[in-house]
């Protein structure tokens, strides 16, 4: 997966949740679908996220692997 | 709704970094700092990822979104006073997690741990007993009319203590480096989290810390009552506390062990339960 992907993907599942909490609070979005959002979107959130800032950007130096 | 989640997380890290302080000084040792956890989940997710050859690539990684969504689920059921039968359901659905944690890697160790987690199932046995006895005194499974009860009635600690009890018991056995952490034992390596390294490793580490919170805040609530977010943060820290005693002092039990022991606790309170049943009516 591109760096690019799972940082897209990461942001995705957390705007969903904030909006559905932010739908939620003002009525518009009933509290147990806002709960369901956030079930599913949150394990997206925090998986996507950490892949993104462990991918690498494919700049790095070449390792040292000895004389 | 994403923002309990995110504290949630945040204070079972720092409550697993307090656990680890208290360990280490009831031991003598000087410990890591109490937000080690929270930089450990960190380290975790910055270190390279890979998913290992001899793994079943969609149980191994798809294991992991259920163990944060499953306890995830836990903290609205009890921030909407849900049943407490759905937070039995989730109790067994994380041992299904353990389970198919260990087995999706390939790895011996894992293996080993998976079977481990099979084999302490009899740790569920005293959270159905609990779940039996709480119906006893307060006629509901709901957590908000349970609390409502508490309200009336006092603290359902002092009416049900042998309850409260084996409630105890199930969180310790959930609870690192304790008696009944067998699936984690240092000869099987990390037992069922072996192979999950990386974003894997951290992403667990939200899980368990999630899993952490939602069973202090369970027994809280359901042993104590609603109190002010506050009060119910300091008891949570007391209980916490008190587990981390008995870790410290208690060595990690053979697997049999740890079965005997939950399920002499259970025998126990089933009479406990036929006490109630024939004094109650």
């Amino acid at each position: 997966m591109k760096k690019r992907t799972a940082l897209i993907v990461g942001l995705a599942a957390g705007v969903i949740a904030a909006a559905a909490s932010l739908s939620a609070a003002l009525g518009y979005l009933p509290v147990l679908a806002a709960e369901l959002v956030a079930v599913v979107a949150f394990p997206v959130f925090v998986i996507f996220i950490a892949l993104w800032w462990s991918a690498k950007s494919g700049e790095e130096d070449i390792p040292f692997i000895g004389y | 709704m994403i923002e309990y989640l995110l504290f949630a997380t945040f204070i079972g890290l720092l409550f697993h970094g307090i656990h680890r302080k208290v360990i280490a000084r009831v031991q003598g040792r000087p410990g890591p700092p109490i937000w080690q956890e929270i930089l450990h989940a960190l380290k975790f997710s910055f270190k390279e990822t890979w998913i290992p050859k001899t793994a079943s690539r969609a149980l191994f990684v798809g294991i992991v979104f259920v163990a944060i969504a499953i306890w995830s689920g836990a903290l609205f059921i009890l921030l909407t006073g849900g049943s407490i039968l759905l937070l039995f359901a989730i109790y067994l659905l994380h041992k299904i997690v353990e389970h198919g944690m260990g087995l999706s890697t390939g790895s011996p160790y894992t293996k080993f741990g998976a079977i481990r987690s099979v084999i302490s199932a009899a740790s569920e046995l005293p959270l159905l007993v609990t779940v039996v006895a709480i119906y006893f005194f307060t006629g509901s499974l709901s957590i908000a009319e349970i609390t409502a009860y508490q309200e009336m009635n006092g603290p359902l600690l002092i009416v049900a203590f042998p309850a409260a009890v084996a409630m105890y018991l199930v969180i310790l056995s959930k609870m690192h480096y304790g008696p009944f952490s067998i699936i984690e034992a240092k000869e099987i390596v990390s037992g069922n989290m072996t192979e999950h390294f990386g974003v894997w490793r951290a992403a667990l580490e939200v899980a368990y810390a999630l899993k952490t919170y939602v069973l202090l805040y369970a027994f809280v609530l359901i042993f104590i009552g609603a109190l002010p977010l506050w009060l119910t943060l300091i008891l949570m820290l007391l209980l916490l506390i008190s587990l981390s005693f008995v870790c410290a002092v208690t060595p990690m039990l053979s697997p049999y062990d740890t079965v005997t022991i939950q399920s002499l606790v259970t025998g126990a309170l089933v009479i406990y339960i036929v006490i109630l049943a024939v004094v109650m009516g």
